[in-house]
């Protein structure tokens, strides 16, 4: 009976060793990885912090018009138009990051390799109450993704770093 | 006369009835056998604990875990977390341009040219070496502006990065270039992966005009 109840002990204190240098490895992932990075998607209709976005709609742009004329994706890209409709009620945050994931598990960034301050688009989705005097938020913004061509739209995420990680939301694409 | 701990019931059967007459063989007595279970929790337990003791004492002086280096030809691409790398090649000038403006140096300059894309989500590459033969390693100038490389997904962007080294570095006629996807101390501390290639670079063609750096551009599909 000894034997088995100092075999027992011997596994109880292996699993408390391993359990101890499981801890330890994993300081960085616990106390970094995990918090440092989007991680916990949140669905539409979910709060973040007090950003809410209830919809995402994403369409195909042949070209935007610029300041200097007609804009057209490179060979071998599509430029996308992203709608959201956002309602906030924080003031800590002025404007988080919008990106497009494809079914390929790809994550493009919004407003990146594309004309800046083209009319009707932002560069950041805008999530701050607006001050006394400001004009209100439009019920939709919309933001331009350029992805390659072979890219099909699934999901549009809204991060906002550091502010807001491990958590983000993540809206499935509408038609 | 010791018996038995587990008495055999046949044995004590012939054991009555013809001890004197039939030569039985005898249990002899055996020491008490530690059982395997035990021997195998004590060896975990061991090992588990020296494990916890080096894992403890390691430090970035003797950690005994740097990045594997992938090794990979110049012209093909390489994955390295999430970025692609493809190495297209390599020249050598006295002087620079960084806009108007000439940049001396009292070595040579080192104009590497790559391309690169993410594979997952959009991320900059931001450290890059050269090694050369006396293993001196040399980081981007931060003398000329690399401009902005928005890489993303299966978009390539192409540009040269700039390494100001001594002429003496480039006297084997190549270097390594070594591509730190998580940054140069991750890969001298944790067991990443990072890439080195040998760059061949002919240390007697040397621009003596100013030579302007390659602007970064984002390349056509298939392109690199």
């Amino acid at each position: 009976m000894s034997g088995r109840l100092g075999t027992a002990a011997l596994l109880v204190a292996g699993v408390l060793a391993l359990a101890a240098l499981g801890w330890q490895t994993s300081e960085y992932a616990r106390q970094s990885w995990w918090s440092s990075q989007p991680h916990a998607a949140l669905e539409a209709g979910a709060d973040l912090q007090g950003i809410t976005a209830t919809s995402a709609e994403v369409a195909r742009l042949d070209a935007v018009q610029t300041w200097e004329g007609q804009w057209r994706a490179p060979e071998g890209f599509q430029l996308w138009s992203v709608s959201l409709a956002v309602q906030t009620q924080q003031s800590e945050i002025y404007a988080v990051d919008v990106y497009l994931e494809d079914t390929q598990g790809r994550v493009f960034e919004a407003a990146s390799n594309v004309p800046w301050s083209v009319d009707g688009y932002e560069d950041r989705l805008q999530v701050a109450v607006p001050e006394a005097g400001e004009d209100p938020l439009p019920p939709v913004q919309q933001l331009l993704v350029l992805t390659p061509a072979d890219a099909e739209p699934e999901a549009v995420r809204i991060e906002g770093g550091y502010l807001l990680n491990p958590e983000f939301l993540r809206i499935a694409v509408q038609g | 006369m010791p018996t038995p701990r587990y008495p055999d019931p046949h044995e004590l059967h012939t054991g009555s009835v013809a001890v004197a007459d039939l030569p039985v063989e005898q249990p002899t007595a055996t020491p008490r056998r530690p059982r395997s279970g035990s021997w195998l929790a004590a060896a975990m337990l061991a090992v588990l604990l020296a494990v916890g003791v080096v894992v403890d004492s390691v430090t970035a002086e003797n950690n005994p875990h740097p990045g594997a280096a992938v090794s990979f030809a110049v012209g093909e691409d390489v994955t390295l977390q999430n970025f692609r790398v493809h190495v297209n090649g390599a020249r050598v000038a006295e002087t620079i341009l960084d806009g108007e403006r000439q940049l001396e140096t009292a070595g040579l300059w080192l104009l590497v040219d790559l391309s690169y894309a993410n594979v997952r989500r959009p991320d900059l590459l931001n450290d890059l070496g050269v090694r050369d033969h006396q293993g001196r390693t040399y980081s981007v100038t931060d003398r000329h502006s690399r401009g902005t490389w928005r890489a993303a997904p299966d978009t390539w962007f192409r540009g040269e990065v700039v390494f100001e080294v001594p002429a003496s570095a480039l006297a084997e006629g190549e270097v390594e270039l070594l591509v730190w996807p998580s940054g140069r101390s991750q890969a001298e501390m944790v067991p990443m992966r990072y890439g080195s290639t040998r760059l061949p670079v002919d240390p007697a063609a040397v621009a003596t005009e100013p030579v302007e750096v390659a602007a970064v551009e984002l390349l056509p599909a298939g392109q690199r």
